[in-house]
């Protein structure tokens, strides 16, 4: 069939499709100027309400309105169906519709800066604290709900984050700036953007550089009680000292709030070709349940990544994307602990080093067929191959004296290859009807292909309104440490498969005006989640008699639980008086259950029932201040391991909701020097993650120890634009 | 063979994107669609549109045909168009036209009495002579991009944090007899 | 593992000069014990330490006695703790053949059967200790 014949039956189509009221016919200039402009959500531009999913856009003035400082903190604040988790003082655990899992390091979004993959090939994990992308050099952030596999693979379970950063053309000029947290941490930073045309071709650069500090606060842990180490047969240790008392916390400590990053980002554009580069070395605090109380357990991750672009329409019918990518990171993961069995010399306290590397280097491309030249009918196809490799190793050494303990364990030194292909159709007989139809089928040698299919209709039944539905499906591969970790009682996993996701959603939008109502439901379905299986002693035998092993295992990687949530997301936003006063608020509401290998269901832990934001700014008359106000309220949620330690009753962190006030303005009488001042308070005590090693309730101690939280904080910070 | 070719189309692309003097199609970053609602509902603001129409707003979008991006941008526009049901009130007729030169269009303007003139990317070396002969000319000029306004369209686009911005050059305006709404003013980014 | 100079993703970019330095991954060995015996700080003598204790307090005691007393066995397990430790060492082969070499291959025996049975113990109780 010929391009022709095809768009002559679209436009037939087309004509025989009655056609409402024209879509912008009601919408007034503001609520025009007020729409979003995505790209991740397939890969084409388009606005919100065309894409094929739930979105978000944040935009770099909110971010800087909104006082936010990371990634983590914009989406808490103002994205639509996501929340956070404090696991440390320092780092932050996303999740999404309710489903959070903890322990997962990002692993279930896909992080995409600047058409670069983020996500590291040895854990799959992502980046979204302080320093992971300097926040005055980022343009807009995209958050795409659900499924996004059908054109990314894997990682992109419960969303894409797509984070653009400036052009030098809002970026211009030298800058100079730095922000404190009184008096807890630093950042200063520098910043470059420049166009030059070069021969009739225009050139131009945008780059950050920060340096993060953190160094507090100190917070107060609860103690709990481990009772007598059997190795030694006296109380637990828990601290450096040679005699222990049992308990481990019930003082103040900064372990879990001392972190420091220098990064960097940037990008250059020649004509039609981009580079961008990022690079960091994060220093931060680790939690973990074998850490010695007075000593901190710190990672080193050093990151960097390249990624090599072109963009151009060759013909009116064909465009053509590609890029070139690496994606390196590296980390060395320190942990102190002083027992049994973490440390074999029980007398000694022991340094125990885990260090991985995942390198990722590969190229994709994506033609794109406009076959009515018209945008009517488009396919975009794409192929992505990638070469990765990883390595690990586990040492163990006297803290003391730096005698090697054990000989290395862990292992790991892996390449590999891995590809995806896939394909999307989008068929817009009227501007009142979109349809896509896609799919993905990815290669990775450990496991059968996968297929990661997505539909997706959108119909504009009446004058600014939005109707969507979509299914989707996406998978994440098991990470290298997962495929490839193992020890004597640790065996390579059996056969590991990928996790699998499927989502179904409808949603309803309204617009009038410069006003934006949104309401949606959603149910998702995960199947194969991994995670640690333990061996009773009659399977461990087994496992030996059938020659799996020589040695019987005590647990391994399996693909075990699955999860479900439904819900729903509503959303309201808008501006009044020509926008200087902004507003919206985001509430989502889902029950996730965890169904467990033998059979039962709980509630899924660390995980909201009900979350959402509101946020407000108004722009005041210069030379005053404008003054934001953001409000973040999350559901009581179950602790870690709630329903598995054994206390009563189960416990849970209330709850709770954080304020945060935002002053931004020029410092009158100094052209170029501007100011931010925040000011943060959380009505939390504790986030619902354990401090501390893994004990049962005793008499004297029937609550685990969490995490504790910072109540207020005041940020204070300056920025200077040299020539602005 | 086949290898030579596709070596050969490679160098090409690089080339095309490098080499001086090539044509560099600024690329327009707010979708086409809602380029067309924007301009539309902006000409709603506009007072002197009724008045120039005589009862039918002729919209002409300027394409190049040497330039894939501009023919593509061209097509999209019309399409886009083709769903407004009424500009400013008014019944509206659309069609494409190759660039012809900057006098030309000021005559097809002023013969055909154009009420809205969109010019494509990829026309971003002739801004600036169009804009010189359409000074006069009652015409509402539209361009793709940002910097087509800086350089005499009346209107451009621009995506900044995700979000369109309407970049109004008032001075054009002026100079070409467009009186547009303070409604309109407050909400653009008024080049002075 | 064959010891190899590490591989250095660094190399590859012009930013090679920003990183001081590649980790290491060359897989490190315990020392060999100086004066016999357990001594603080070594994996062998966390493992027998383990080994001998208490039954009741997780360790294998009655195993290893019984193990002990079985010349055929005790020579095992003289080889396991000298030679399956070392980190270049496949401790399934190594295991075989400390297993032949100490006359414990046969599928039943006194001494098959007791350091059977101490293996077994030793890889649940002791697992960190020993197998770690």
């Amino acid at each position: 069939m010929t391009a022709r014949r095809l768009a002559s039956i679209a436009a037939a189509v087309a004509a025989a499709v009655t056609c409402p009221e024209a879509r912008a016919g009601g919408q007034d200039l503001e609520g025009l100027l007020n729409e979003s402009v995505v790209t991740a959500a397939s890969q084409i531009t388009e606005t919100g309400r065309d894409a094929p999913a739930t979105s978000t856009v944040i935009t770099g003035e909110e971010l800087r309105r909104y006082g936010v400082r990371s990634l983590a903190e914009a989406l808490s604040f103002l994205a639509l169906g996501t929340s956070a988790g404090q696991p440390t003082g320092a780092t932050t655990e996303l999740g999404a519709r309710g489903i959070t899992i903890s322990g997962s390091n990002w692993e279930h979004f896909l992080l995409i800066v600047d058409g670069a993959r983020q996500n590291g090939v040895f854990f799959g994990e992502a980046e979204f604290g302080p320093a992971a992308v300097p926040i005055e050099i980022v343009d807009h952030i995209e958050v795409i709900l659900g499924p996004g596999s059908v054109l990314y693979g894997s990682n992109a379970m419960l969303g894409v984050i797509n984070v653009v950063t400036k052009s030098a053309k809002d970026f211009g000029g030298l800058r100079l700036g730095v922000e404190s947290a009184v008096w807890t941490s630093a950042r200063p930073w520098a910043s470059y953007g420049g166009s030059l045309d070069i021969g009739g071709t225009r050139a131009e650069v945008t780059a950050e550089i920060e340096y993060f500090r953190q160094w507090g606060p100190s917070l107060h842990f609860d103690p709990v009680y481990g009772g007598v180490d059997p190795a030694t047969k006296l109380p637990y240790r828990y601290t450096t000292a040679p005699v222990g008392t049992g308990v481990w916390g019930g003082a103040d400590s900064s372990s879990l709030t001392q972190a420091d990053s220098p990064s960097a980002v940037g990008r250059v554009r020649l004509g039609k070709f981009e580079l961008s580069f990022q690079g960091q070395v994060a220093n931060e605090p680790i939690r973990a349940s074998v850490v010695d109380f007075d000593t901190r357990a710190f990672e080193v991750n050093r990151r960097l990544l390249v990624n090599l672009a072109y963009a151009d329409q060759l013909t009116p019918m064909l465009a053509l994307k590609a890029h070139a990518y690496l994606n390196a990171s590296d980390q060395s993961t320190t942990i102190y602990t002083s027992w049994a069995p973490e440390c074999l010399d029980v007398r000694a306290v022991c340094r125990n080093v885990i260090t991985t590397e995942g390198v990722a280097a590969g190229v994709e491309a994506t033609p794109s067929f406009d076959w009515a030249h018209d945008g009517t009918i488009v396919t975009l196809a794409g192929v992505d191959a990638v070469a990765r490799s990883g390595r690990s190793i586990f040492n163990q050494f006297d803290a003391t004296t730096g005698a090697v303990i054990s000989p290395s364990t862990g292992l790991v030194d892996h390449r590999d290859g891995a590809l995806g292909a896939y394909v999307q159709q989008t068929w817009s007989p009227s501007r009142w009807l979109g349809l896509n139809a896609g799919g993905r089928l990815d290669y990775d040698p450990r496991f059968s292909p996968v297929v990661s299919p997505r539909v997706a209709a959108r119909v504009d039944p009446w004058s600014n309104g939005t109707v969507k539905a979509i299914y989707s499906e996406a998978f994440r591969a098991p990470s290298f440490f997962e495929s490839y970790f193992s020890h004597a009682l640790n065996p390579l996993p059996d056969n590991l498969q990928p996790e699998r996701g499927r989502s179904g959603e409808a949603s309803i939008e309204q617009r009038f005006g410069a006003q934006r109502l949104l309401f949606g439901v959603f149910g998702a379905q995960w199947t194969n989640l991994i995670s640690y299986y333990n061996f009773s002693s009659a399977e461990a035998e087994a496992y030996v008699a059938e020659g799996k092993a020589l040695l019987p295992p005590l647990y391994q990687y399996r693909n075990l639980a699955s999860v479900s949530s439904t819900g729903y997301n509503a959303a309201y936003e808008g501006t009044l008086l020509s926008g200087a006063l902004e507003y919206g608020v985001a509430v989502t509401g889902a029950v996730a259950r965890l169904q467990n290998p033998a059979g039962s269901a709980t509630p899924l832990t660390v995980s909201p029932r009900v979350f959402g934001n509101a946020h407000a700014s108004y722009r005041l008359p210069a030379p005053l201040p404008n003054v934001a106000i953001v409000a973040v309220g999350q559901g009581a949620r179950p602790a870690e391991d709630a329903f598995s330690a054994g206390f009563r009753p189960i416990p849970y962190v209330p709850a709770r909701l954080d304020l945060q006030l935002t002053l931004t303005g020029a410092v009158p009488g100094v052209s170029g020097l501007s100011y931010r001042l925040a000011g943060f308070w959380t009505t939390a005590d504790h986030e619902p993650y354990l401090a501390g090693p893994n004990v049962s309730p005793s008499a004297q101690y029937t609550s685990p120890s969490l995490v504790p939280v910072e109540r207020t904080r005041v940020v204070v910070g300056l920025e200077y634009r040299f020539n602005p | 063979m086949a290898r030579r070719h596709a070596i050969a189309l490679l160098g090409g692309a690089v080339l095309a994107g490098l080499l001086p003097g090539s044509v560099n199609a600024d690329t327009a970053a707010v979708p086409f669609g809602l380029q067309v609602d924007l301009f539309a509902k902006v000409a709603d603001y506009d007072k002197t549109l009724p008045g120039r129409s005589q009862g039918l707003v002729r919209v002409v979008v300027v394409v190049r045909s040497g330039v894939p991006e501009s023919v593509a941008a061209g097509a999209r526009v019309l399409n886009a168009l083709s769903s407004v049901p009424r500009i400013s009130g008014l019944p509206h007729e659309d069609s494409v036209v190759e660039l012809p030169t900057p006098e030309a269009l000021a005559d097809l303007c002023r013969s055909r009495s154009i009420g809205i003139l969109y010019l494509s990317p990829g026309l971003l070396d002739a801004d600036e002579a169009i804009a010189k002969a359409l000074s006069g000319v009652p015409v509402l000029t539209v361009s793709s991009t940002a910097d087509g306004a800086r350089r005499g369209a009346a209107l451009g686009f621009d995506l900044v944090g995700g979000k369109p911005k309407l970049l109004v050059n008032l001075p054009v305006c002026t100079a070409q007899g467009i009186r547009l709404s303070s409604d309109v003013l407050k909400i653009a980014t008024v080049i002075p | 593992m064959n010891a190899r100079m590490p591989r250095c993703f660094w190399r590859a970019a012009l930013l090679s000069a920003l990183v001081p330095a590649c980790l290491d991954y060359t897989p490190l060995g315990v020392s060999a014990p100086t004066d016999g015996g357990a001594e603080a700080g070594t994996a062998v003598s966390a493992c027998i330490a383990c080994a001998s204790g208490e039954d009741d307090a997780g360790g294998c005691a009655a195993e290893y006695a019984q193990c002990n007393a079985l010349g055929a066995c005790r020579s095992t397990i003289d080889c396991v703790i000298a030679q399956c430790f070392d980190p270049n060492a496949n401790i399934g082969p190594c295991l075989a053949g400390c297993e032949a070499d100490g006359g414990v291959t046969a599928s039943t025996g006194p001494a098959s059967n007791a350091f059977a049975a101490f293996l077994q113990c030793m890889s649940t109780s002791c697992e960190a200790a020993c197998l770690r």
